[in-house]
């Protein structure tokens, strides 16, 4: 059985009905990357406040590390690392003092010069104050102040907003290096490529509702895929209809057809063979198609 | 806690600077020049009707002593200091409502540490904007020609201070249930508006007169041990109201949602 480093059942705030986020299950693995993905205003951000004790829950139940996230927030919040959406830099402090700061409130003395090799390894100038902070450096002030007590679970909203391509790369990096070191991130976003790129589990929220949960490779495995054959003689799209997993065929006059299918692949390779098919051409997996459908509410089975 | 509030005060310490120099420049500057115009003050309240008379706590402007109480303990440094607190008691709304709050509602800091470290912090910047009254009365108060024992100032000040921390707290205690800095500044400085026309009204009309009774402002005494004794009451109206109230912020913000 999976180890989970946050699980929750039916858990609801609803700032009206149908805005915020309902009933969800969510199951995050410990010791992985789980990619919270949804699109703007889809709950992504309620249901971080709920886990990381900013909002109590109006129903259901939730555990974060063994512990429920409301009841034993002070506990919860000495081994989580958080960042909020856009999390500003206080004003009148600098990057040095705010993590001087924070080691005091923590009990952590360690906070400092773990934050001074984060901030090294992300190109952050700690002695500038807040005010002067670009919306990129404020963003990694803010990676900085959730990393810097090396918490056993990270909870990030929106982390790489603001970043560039290089540094989103190394915050990939930096990532794995917690997961490696058996420590689990929980990363909400409403990018496709950023959980993509980052995520082993994703959780689909859309409308206030998580709508799907599954390992990255299952979800590839379950993505829509395209195969274009070729035949010498034009073919009745019905002969590929029938076959298990096939949804949508097109049939050109010269002899090419695309067919867009779920599943093994197998039985529509028998079926082309049988027809005669001259060539072969496999496009690759597109998870952004089935993200979209995901996104826009379309059956994912 | 005392690290956050020691940071907080930090971060205000312009407003701090500022209040406690203006409280030194009325409590020297206008003490200094009593001397001056002493006979012209004597005839100004000798016609002074008898209403205005009351509505100024009945403070004989012709003495030292009495010049003191007014220009100082009477309006300037109660609305200072308590000016100062407002300022304060509000910072944690307007932290909630610019997101500053978020690296530091996530600490293991429980959350009526969190509003405690405000609500200290408001007491430190009362308790700096009173001592600085006392130092400024202290200097003035020679200048003006009074003598006024050390024990005296400070009886007439603390007072103020806990009038300040009354008001503070207000501020505070509405900036955790809004979460709005703008509501939370009304609400001190309203608070400090409706007591003092009570604290009016009462003075003015004998039927009415228990309104004063009732009216925070007259708790502070303006100063009165300057001249008469110390009220011990209305000083523990002061702590108490101050302590109910900030205690209701502390333990309201534990169960308040925070929208970060």
């Amino acid at each position: 059985m999976v180890e989970l480093a946050v699980s929750s059942s039916s858990l609801t705030y609803e700032y009206a009905p149908g805005v915020g986020a309902v009933d969800l299950d969510l199951a995050v693995p410990a010791g992985r990357i789980y990619g919270f993905l949804g699109p703007n205003g889809a709950g992504k951000s309620t249901a971080i406040r709920m886990l990381t004790s900013l909002v109590r829950p109006q129903r259901g139940s939730a555990s974060v590390m063994g512990l429920d996230p409301w009841v034993d927030a002070s506990r919860l919040h000495e081994r989580l690392g958080v960042l909020v959406s856009d999390q500003p830099a206080p004003r009148h402090h600098t990057g040095a003092s705010l993590l001087r700061l924070l080691a005091k409130l923590r009990r952590r003395p360690d906070v400092v010069p773990n934050g001074e090799t984060l901030a090294e390894r992300l190109g952050l100038n700690l002695e500038k104050r807040g005010h002067e902070l670009s919306l990129g450096n404020r963003q990694k002030l803010g990676l900085v102040t959730a990393l810097a007590h090396e918490p056993e679970l990270v909870i990030l909203d929106e982390p790489t907003n603001g970043l560039d391509p290089l540094l989103q790369r190394e915050i990939g990096v930096l990532l794995r290096e917690l997961t490696a070191q058996g420590r689990t991130v929980l990363l909400s976003s409403h990018s496709l490529h950023d959980v993509e790129a980052l995520a082993d589990h994703v959780g689909f929220i859309r409308d206030a509702r998580l709508v799907e949960q599954l390992p990255l490779t299952e979800l590839a495995e379950r993505a829509v895929r395209r195969v274009l054959f070729r035949f010498d003689e034009p073919v009745d799209s019905a002969a590929f209809e029938r076959v298990p997993g096939v949804e949508h065929v097109t049939v050109a006059d010269d002899g090419e057809v695309a067919v867009q299918y779920r599943g093994p692949v197998a039985a529509l390779l028998s079926r082309a063979g049988q027809l005669g098919a001259t060539t072969i051409e496999a496009h690759p997996v597109e998870l952004e198609e089935t993200f979209l459908a995901l996104y826009r509410g379309e059956a994912s089975e | 806690m005392i690290a956050l509030s020691l940071d907080l005060l930090r971060s205000r310490r312009t407003l701090v600077l500022g209040i406690c120099a203006g409280i030194l420049l009325v409590a020297v500057g206008y003490l200094a020049l009593y001397p001056s115009f002493e006979k012209q003050l004597q005839t100004f309240a000798d016609d002074l009707p008898d209403a205005y008379r009351a509505l100024l706590g009945d403070i004989d402007l012709a003495t030292p002593e009495g010049y003191i109480r007014s220009q100082v303990y009477s309006l300037i440094a109660p609305l200072l200091i308590a000016g100062a607190s407002i300022a304060v008691g509000s910072g944690l709304a307007r932290a909630e409502r610019d997101q500053t709050l978020a690296v530091l509602a996530v600490t293991p800091l429980p959350r009526r540490s969190l509003a405690g470290a405000w609500w200290l912090s408001l007491m430190l910047v009362a308790g700096a904007a009173a001592l600085t009254a006392i130092v400024g009365v202290m200097i003035g108060a020679p200048l003006a020609g009074a003598d006024v024992s050390i024990g005296r100032i400070v009886a007439a000040t603390l007072p103020l201070f806990a009038f300040g921390v009354l008001v503070g707290s207000v501020a505070l205690l509405v900036s955790v249930l809004t979460g709005a800095p703008g509501s939370a500044t009304g609400a001190g400085w309203l608070f400090i508006v409706a007591s003092f026309v009570l604290n009016s009204v009462g003075e003015l009309i004998d039927s009415a007169s228990w309104l004063t009774s009732v009216s925070p402002w007259s708790w502070h005494g303006a100063g009165a041990p300057i001249t008469d004794a110390f009220d011990g009451w209305a000083f523990l109206a002061l702590v108490v109201g101050a302590a109910l109230v900030g205690g209701l912020a502390l333990w309201r913000f534990e169960h308040r949602n925070l929208h970060l």
